[in-house]
């Protein structure tokens, strides 16, 4: 499984190894540019490997971001286009039937935002209950070292680097350094946010990830594809992702009790994925 | 703290998630054993019986496999915790898990993990993630969820 997950995220970075990426990213890093393998080898060995790759990552990530343009289809779509799309595409737009009351006194009313409206998701019978998602924030986070070790079923370890969060509803970064996925067959990770406001929220974030021969189309069951990816066959990456949060008392409370499903993107050049944000209603 | 500078992106990619509807879980609790806690109060509830239908998936609830192991807090939000066994109309075993809250208001919303046996017939529920809703009887022992598959 572990096997598998290295190398869909591989495959994500577009044939791209992590190591040889890091490698590539820490040459063109050090002012020093050394070429080779053996001089980086040396270099690893003498400096402190985690400011090693932190700088490498960093400084190698702009330089390499800068350079590379994104797939059309993967850029930039706004929210509102977002969501235009989705209301298109014949998902009911209206609140669901059991809309609930609000409990203010307890839970008063999040700080209002410029959010897109909701989209909700209903069954072929309609007494059965909506499900709405609204987009709440996204978060672009970049990973640095990756450990694998030989547990009894292995245990990855891919350090978060740090990031930016951006959205309606929740500004900030990603705090450098702050935790790391440590994956055993579905990812698991844990690390900081500190809001635009200061306030530090604990991210769980649990996630899976599979592939099928095609991107979902309605009425037209998701075929998986449980064979190693192969060159020129195409297929589509489902990465969804789950957190639970921890946010202190205050705007940020109604990250404690709201549900959220996430569209996670792996990106390479440099290797970052974008985790982006649904409320669920 | 080791300083991480974010490049400069131009564009934010916007990442879809659509639901579509799975199936249906009508489940039996007995009713909740209460016990204070430091973290607030713990409610367990044993799953005692319950039937899924859908058009991919049609089990019934193993009864004891395990039930709710909620955690009511100071903000009497429910913390839902919850883990069982299906057996499916075929005989295999399939692994629930909810992770999720309860609000005062009405809100009960939960992401569930479930894990089938890979090379059986019900392969198609691992490594996907559900978006449930539920709604529970006034008793709260009986409560329907609503699973969505997260595409």
């Amino acid at each position: 499984m572990v096997e598998k997950i290295d190398r869909w995220r591989r495959e994500l970075a577009h044939g791209t190894d992590p190591a040889d990426e890091t490698g590539r990213l820490a040459r063109r890093a050090s002012p020093g540019a050394t070429t080779g393998t053996a001089e980086t080898a040396d270099l690893c060995g003498t400096l402190d490997r985690r400011a090693f790759l932190g700088a490498a990552t960093t400084a190698g990530a702009a330089a390499a971001l800068a350079a590379t343009a994104l797939p059309a289809d993967a850029i930039a779509r706004t929210p509102r286009d977002a969501n235009a799309d989705a209301m298109t595409r014949g998902a009911g737009a209206s609140p669901p039937a059991d809309a609930t009351r609000s409990d203010a006194a307890r839970h008063p009313p999040a700080p209002p935002t410029n959010a897109p409206p909701a989209t909700y998701y209903g069954a072929p019978n309609p007494d059965i209950p909506k499900i709405g998602l609204r987009w709440a924030f996204s978060a672009t986070v970049f990973f640095a070292d990756r450990i694998m070790i030989n547990s009894p079923q292995p245990r990855g370890y891919t350090s978060v680097g740090g990031g930016e969060i951006w959205g309606p509803r929740l500004q900030g970064r990603v705090l450098p350094a702050s935790g790391a996925d440590y994956y055993k067959g579905s990812f698991s990770t844990y690390y900081m946010f500190e809001a635009s406001d200061g306030a530090l929220i604990f991210i769980h974030n649990r996630g899976t990830m599979r592939r099928f021969q095609a991107p979902p189309e309605p009425g037209k069951p998701l075929v998986p594809v449980n064979t190693p990816p192969q060159a020129g066959v195409p297929s589509w990456t489902r990465f969804r992702a789950t957190p639970v949060f921890t946010a202190p008392a205050g705007p940020h409370d109604w990250m404690n009790r709201t549900v959220f499903v996430a569209n996670a993107t792996r990106q390479s050049n440099p290797d970052h994925t974008v985790f982006t944000y649904y409320e669920v209603l | 703290m080791r300083e991480f500078v974010v490049p400069k992106t131009d564009t934010k990619i916007m990442g879809e998630v659509k639901l579509e509807y799975a199936f249906q879980l009508r489940a039996r609790f007995d009713p909740p054993h209460e016990s204070h806690t430091p973290r607030g109060e713990f409610r367990y509830q044993d799953i005692t019986a319950g039937d899924v239908r859908g058009e991919r998936l049609n089990a019934t609830v193993y009864a004891d496999s395990g039930g709710q192991y909620d955690t009511v807090r100071a903000d009497r939000v429910r913390d839902v915790d919850a883990h069982f066994i299906l057996k499916a109309d075929n005989g295999e075993w399939i692994y629930v898990e909810h992770v999720g809250y309860r609000r005062p208001d009405g809100y009960y919303r939960a992401i569930a993990y479930i894990d089938a046996d890979a090379n059986g017939a019900y392969d198609w529920l691992n490594n996907t993630t559900f978006v449930v809703t539920a709604k529970e009887s006034p008793d709260e022992r009986a409560v329907i969820f609503h699973y969505y598959v997260a595409n």
